[in-house]
C-alpha cells in the first residue's frame, strides 16, 4: 500500500505481504540498459558500471517486491543502484557526484525520461548529425578519446578557449534539439 | 545549481554513449549465472513474506527458475516438481498449523522470513531447523566457503556490579542447556514450555498466579498489546466463542502480528525504549516508519540490527536515522543504547569505572566499554542533528587505528582501540570499518537474542525476564535466565523472527494472568505478609502485564516526586508498593488520606532487600562517582537511557535534603521509586 507522499521508487520498495516476481529474465532484458546507463551518467567507469548492474539486479531478485508499474520498478531499481555505487565509492574513500538520490532521479528522468533513454539517444542521434563537422568532430575528441581542450583545440585550429566554446555552444545546441524533440514526442 | 550539474552530467553521458558507440552490454546470462550460483550455496533465495493467494507463485517460479539454472537451463516445466516448491511453501493458516501442530500457525517462522540486505540476509533462512547453535557467517564475501568460527576466547573480565551478560566473558560457551534446547520446536511447544517454565518458577516461590482472564478481556489485552487499539466488540466476539467462553488466541494473535498496527505500534515502542524518550520528532518518526517498513518485509531481526549499526550511512538509511538520534559528543548515548538493547549489556556501568579483576591491574570492563566507543569513533552528527557524517573510512584507512584515551580509577588514563567486545580487533571481521565489524559481531552474536527477548518482555511487563544487572533483581534468577536462554534460542532458530517472539509471550499463561483483583480499600488495608506476597508476584510475572497507564519516565517522575512528598511528611516511615492503579481517587476513603499522603503507598514493614542494600553500598563506595552519577547510575536501572535528565536529578537532591546528606537512605528511596515504576 503506498503511502501518501511516497515517490514511486518507494512504492515498489513497500512488499507489505504482496511480492509479485513476474519473470526475472524479462526485469533483467527490460531494465539492464537503463541501470548501466544509469550508473554511468553517476560517474561509474564502464567495468564497475556491468558490476554494479549486475549487483542490482540480484539484490532487487533476493527480496521479491511489488511490481506496481515498469516506471516504478525502474525507479526503485535506480535507487538501488545509486545505493550501490555511493558503497562502493565509499569504500574506495572517493567522492561522488551526489548522494541525493532524488536529485539524481530528477535529472536523470529529464533526459532519460521511463523508457531507459532510449528515445533520448534517437533524438540525440538525429540533433547531433545536425550539428557541423567541426563541432561533432570536437566532441567526439572530447567523449570519445577524452582529449585535452588543448588537443581539441589544435586538432580544430583554433585558441583553447575557442575550443571550450565551440563546445559549450555544439552542447546548448545538441540540448535544445533534445528537448524540442522529446516535447514533440509527449503524448 | 546541483540540480544544473546533475542534469548536465546525465546528458553528457548520453553524448559518450552516442560518441563512443558502447551501449550497454547483454548481462542478462551473466546475472542469472551469478543468482544461480548464489543458489547453490545457499546465500540466499527469494521466497513469499505473508500469505495471500499470489505469492505461492512468486516463491514457486522463483524456486523453480532456480531449479532451472542448476539443471543446466532445460525447460521448466520439465522441472518443477514437488520438490522444487518445497522451499517456498507459502505459510498459510492451514499449512502450518499442519506442519507444527501448532495453536498459534500462522506466527512467523524461518520459512517466511525474508531477506533484506542480500549477502548478509541468510542467518536462519536456510539453515536446518537444529542449527540455532552453528549460525553460519552471513556476512563473509559471496563465493568463499563457509569457515568455521575462530573467534579467540575472550578475555577474562571482573564484573564490578554482577553484570548479567555474558558478553564479556564467554560469548562462544553456551551453557549445556543452551545447547541441549537448541533445537527449533513448534510455536505451541514454545508456549508449552514457556508456560511450564514459569509455572515451575511461581511453584518453587509458592506463589499461585492469578486466575487468567476471562476469553474476551484477554482478547482485549492482547489486541492492545499487539496493535495499541481497543478491539471492537465485532471482533471480540469473532474471535471468542461465545458458547464455549473460549478465546480463538491463535487466529487472534496471527492476525494481530500481521497487522499494520502491529509494525507500527512495535516499531514505536523499540525506538522509544532504545532512546529512552518521546519519539514525537521528525527524525524519531521517520525512524519508526522505516521500523515498520522492515517488520511488514518481514525482516529478520538480526539483519534490521545490523543495519542500524552496520547499515550504510546514506540519507533516508535505517542507520543514518538511528545514529542521527544518538551519536554526538563522545557517542557515549550510542554506546549505552547499543549495550541495553542489541548487546544485554549494562555498559553504563562500565564506563567510569571499574574494579580490578584478579591480578589487580587491568580494568578490562572499562576497556570493553572504551573499546566500543573506539568502534564508533568518527561517527559524527551532521548539521542540525538529521545527518550523521561517517569519518570512519578516513580515521581507520589503511593500517591506522585511533586510539581513545580513558581514566583509569587510579587516575591514570589508558589508551583503547577499536577492538570487538570477545577483544579481537575489528579487521577479523571482513567489514569495511569499526562500525560495520561491530554491527556483524552483534548481529551473529547470542547476546543479541537475549537482549531481543528481554527488551519484548520488557516493553510488555516493564521489566526485562532477567535483569542486565543481577545486583537488585534476584528473585528467581536463575530459572528467569534458563527461560531467557530457551526463547532466546528459539528465537534464533526462528529465523530471528520478532513476530514470533511477540506472538510467543502473549500466547503465553504469564500473559493471561488477572492483575491482582485488589481494591484500593483493600491496598490500603492490607497486610504486610500480604503485600510482600503481592511483590513476589509482580517480580516473577504472575500477575499479568501491568495496565501501562503512563510513559515509564513519567512514572517515574511521579513516584519520585510522591516519595519526596512522602518524606517531608513521614520522613521515618518505611516506603511500601505504589498503589493500583486507580482514575478515581476519590474513592479512597478520606479518613486514609492522611495515612497515606495522596493514598499511592500503603505503609508497610517491607524493608529493601540485601541485594538492593548491598548495591547502593557499592555505587557508594565508588570513589570517582559524583552523586549525579550515582543518581544517573540508578536511573539506568530502568529501561531508561541514563542521560541527564534535570527533574530526576533535582528530585534526587530533594530526597538527599529531606534525609538530612544522608546518601544512602536517598539512593535506596531513588531505588525504590525506580523498581516501582517498572511494576
Amino acid at each position: 500500500m503506498a503511502q501518501r507522499g511516497e515517490d514511486t521508487s518507494s512504492q515498489a520498495l513497500r512488499t507489505l505481504g504482496n511480492p509479485v516476481v513476474r519473470d526475472v529474465t524479462s526485469l533483467i532484458t527490460l531494465h539492464q540498459s537503463m541501470v548501466w546507463r544509469y550508473l554511468r551518467a553517476l560517474g561509474a567507469e564502464r567495468e564497475l558500471a556491468d558490476d554494479l548492474t549486475q549487483e542490482t539486479f540480484l539484490e532487487v531478485i533476493r527480496r521479491p517486491f511489488e511490481q506496481i508499474s515498469d516506471a516504478a520498478t525502474a525507479g526503485y531499481l535506480r535507487r538501488v543502484a545509486h545505493n550501490l555505487f555511493i558503497s562502493r565509492r565509499r569504500r574506495e574513500g572517493r567522492m561522488v557526484v551526489t548522494e541525493n538520490a532524488q536529485h539524481m532521479e530528477t535529472a536523470w528522468t529529464k533526459w532519460a525520461g521511463f523508457d531507459g533513454g532510449e528515445r533520448a539517444l534517437e533524438a540525440l542521434a538525429d540533433c547531433f548529425a545536425q550539428l557541423t563537422e567541426r563541432a561533432q568532430a570536437a566532441l567526439k575528441l572530447r567523449f570519445d578519446q577524452n582529449a585535452s581542450r588543448q588537443t581539441i583545440a589544435d586538432a580544430l585550429g583554433v585558441g583553447e578557449h575557442g575550443a571550450k566554446n565551440m563546445m559549450q555552444r555544439a552542447k546548448g545546441m545538441l540540448k535544445e534539439c533534445v528537448e524540442l524533440r522529446l516535447a514533440q514526442q509527449e503524448p | 545549481m546541483q540540480d544544473i550539474n546533475l542534469s548536465d552530467k546525465v546528458f553528457d553521458s548520453l553524448v559518450e554513449e552516442l560518441v563512443t558507440g558502447q551501449q550497454p552490454p547483454n548481462l542478462s546470462a551473466q546475472i542469472l549465472s551469478a543468482w544461480q550460483a548464489e543458489q547453490t550455496e545457499g546465500k540466499s533465495l527469494a521466497q513469499p513474506v505473508k500469505t495471500p493467494a499470489n505469492n505461492s507463485k512468486v516463491g514457486v517460479w522463483l524456486t523453480i527458475v532456480a531449479a532451472c539454472f542448476l539443471l543446466g537451463f532445460v525447460g521448466w516445466s520439465l522441472i518443477a516438481g514437488p520438490g522444487a516448491t518445497k522451499n517456498t511453501q507459502p505459510m498459510t493458516a492451514e499449512n502450518n498449523a499442519v506442519n507444527s501442530g501448532s495453536s498459534v500457525s500462522t506466527l512467523g517462522s524461518p520459512e517466511n522470513s525474508n531477506s533484506i540486505t542480500g549477502s548478509l540476509a541468510t542467518v536462519g533462512s536456510n539453515k536446518p531447523p537444529n542449527s540455532g547453535s552453528n549460525r553460519p557467517d552471513p556476512w563473509r564475501n559471496r563465493g568463499q566457503a563457509e569457515q568455521p568460527d575462530q573467534r579467540k576466547a575472550p578475555e577474562k573480565i571482573t564484573a564490578p556490579f554482577e553484570l548479567d551478560s555474558d558478553l564479556m566473558t564467554q560469548p562462544q560457551k553456551p551453557s549445556t542447556e543452551q545447547v541441549v534446547s537448541a533445537e527449533k520446536r513448534t510455536d505451541a511447544e514454545i508456549i508449552a514450555e514457556l508456560d511450564r517454565r514459569m509455572n515451575e518458577l511461581w511453584t518453587s516461590l509458592s506463589v499461585t498466579p492469578p486466575a487468567s482472564l476471562p476469553p474476551a478481556e484477554l482478547a482485549q489485552r492482547i489486541s492492545q498489546t499487539l496493535t495499541g487499539q481497543q478491539a471492537s466488540e465485532a471482533q471480540i466476539e469473532q474471535w471468542v466463542d461465545s458458547k464455549k467462553q473460549q478465546l480463538n488466541k491463535a487466529q487472534l494473535v496471527a492476525s494481530g502480528v500481521d497487522s499494520m498496527a502491529f509494525e507500527r505500534q512495535w516499531s514505536q515502542r523499540l525506538v522509544q525504549h532504545w532512546l529512552g524518550r518521546s519519539t514525537k520528532g521528525d527524525s524519531e518518526s521517520a525512524l519508526i516508519e522505516s521500523l515498520a517498513t522492515q517488520m511488514a518485509r518481514q525482516s529478520q531481526w538480526n539483519v534490521v540490527v545490523f543495519e542500524l549499526i552496520g547499515g550504510d550511512l546514506l540519507e533516508g538509511s535505517l542507520a543514518n536515522q538511528f545514529f542521527s538520534l544518538l551519536a554526538g559528543g563522545e557517542n557515549h548515548q550510542l554506546v549505552e543504547c547499543i549495550g541495553k538493547n542489541f548487546m544485554n549489556q549494562h555498559v553504563a556501568c562500565m564506563r567510569c569505572h571499574a574494579q580490578p579483576d584478579s591480578e589487580g591491574s587491568e580494568t578490562s570492563q572499562q576497556s570493553a566499554y572504551w573499546s566500543i566507543v573506539a568502534l564508533l569513533k568518527g561517527i559524527e552528527p551532521q548539521g542540525a542533528g538529521q545527518r550523521v557524517n561517517d569519518r570512519q573510512h578516513e580515521l581507520f584507512r589503511a593500517e591506522q587505528s585511533p586510539g581513545i584515551y580513558y581514566e583509569l580509577p587510579s587516575g591514570a588514563l589508558k589508551q583503547a582501540f577499536a577492538r570487538l567486545p570477545e577483544g579481537t580487533d575489528w579487521r577479523s571481521k571482513s567489514a569495511a570499518a569499526p562500525r560495520q565489524a561491530l554491527g556483524q559481531w552483534i548481529a551473529e552474536s547470542k547476546s543479541l537474542d537475549r537482549a531481543t527477548v528481554n527488551l519484548v518482555w520488557q516493553i510488555m511487563y516493564g521489566r526485562p525476564l532477567a535483569p542486565q544487572i543481577a545486583s537488585v533483581d534476584d528473585v528467581g534468577l536463575e530459572q528467569r535466565k534458563a527461560t531467557l536462554n530457551f526463547l532466546a534460542e528459539q528465537f534464533d532458530a526462528s529465523g530471528h523472527n520478532l513476530k514470533s517472539l511477540v506472538g510467543w509471550i502473549v500466547s503465553s499463561r504469564a500473559f493471561a494472568s488477572q492483575n491482582l483483583p485488589m481494591t484500593r480499600d483493600q491496598w490500603i488495608d492490607t497486610s504486610d505478609e500480604q503485600l510482600k506476597i503481592r511483590q513476589l508476584a509482580d517480580r516473577i510475572f504472575a500477575t499479568g502485564v501491568p495496565p501501562t497507564a503512563s510513559p515509564l519516565r513519567k512514572r517515574l517522575k511521579d513516584n519520585l516526586e510522591y516519595v519526596v512528598q512522602w518524606r517531608a511528611n513521614k520522613p521515618n516511615a518505611l516506603l511500601a508498593q505504589p498503589a493500583p492503579l486507580s482514575s478515581n481517587k476519590k474513592a479512597v476513603p478520606s479518613e486514609k488520606q492522611d495515612a497515606l499522603f495522596s493514598a499511592d503507598f500503603a505503609i508497610h514493614g517491607l524493608q529493601h532487600s540485601v541485594t538492593e542494600l548491598a548495591y547502593v553500598d557499592r555505587i557508594l563506595r565508588a570513589e570517582k562517582l559524583t552523586w549525579a552519577d550515582r543518581v544517573q547510575h540508578i536511573v539506568g536501572l530502568s529501561s531508561l537511557a541514563p542521560s541527564s535528565d534535570d527533574s530526576l536529578q533535582f528530585a534526587a537532591k530533594e530526597l538527599l535534603q529531606h534525609h538530612s546528606g544522608d546518601a544512602k537512605s536517598a539512593l535506596l528511596d531513588l531505588l525504590w521509586a525506580v523498581q516501582a515504576s517498572q511494576l
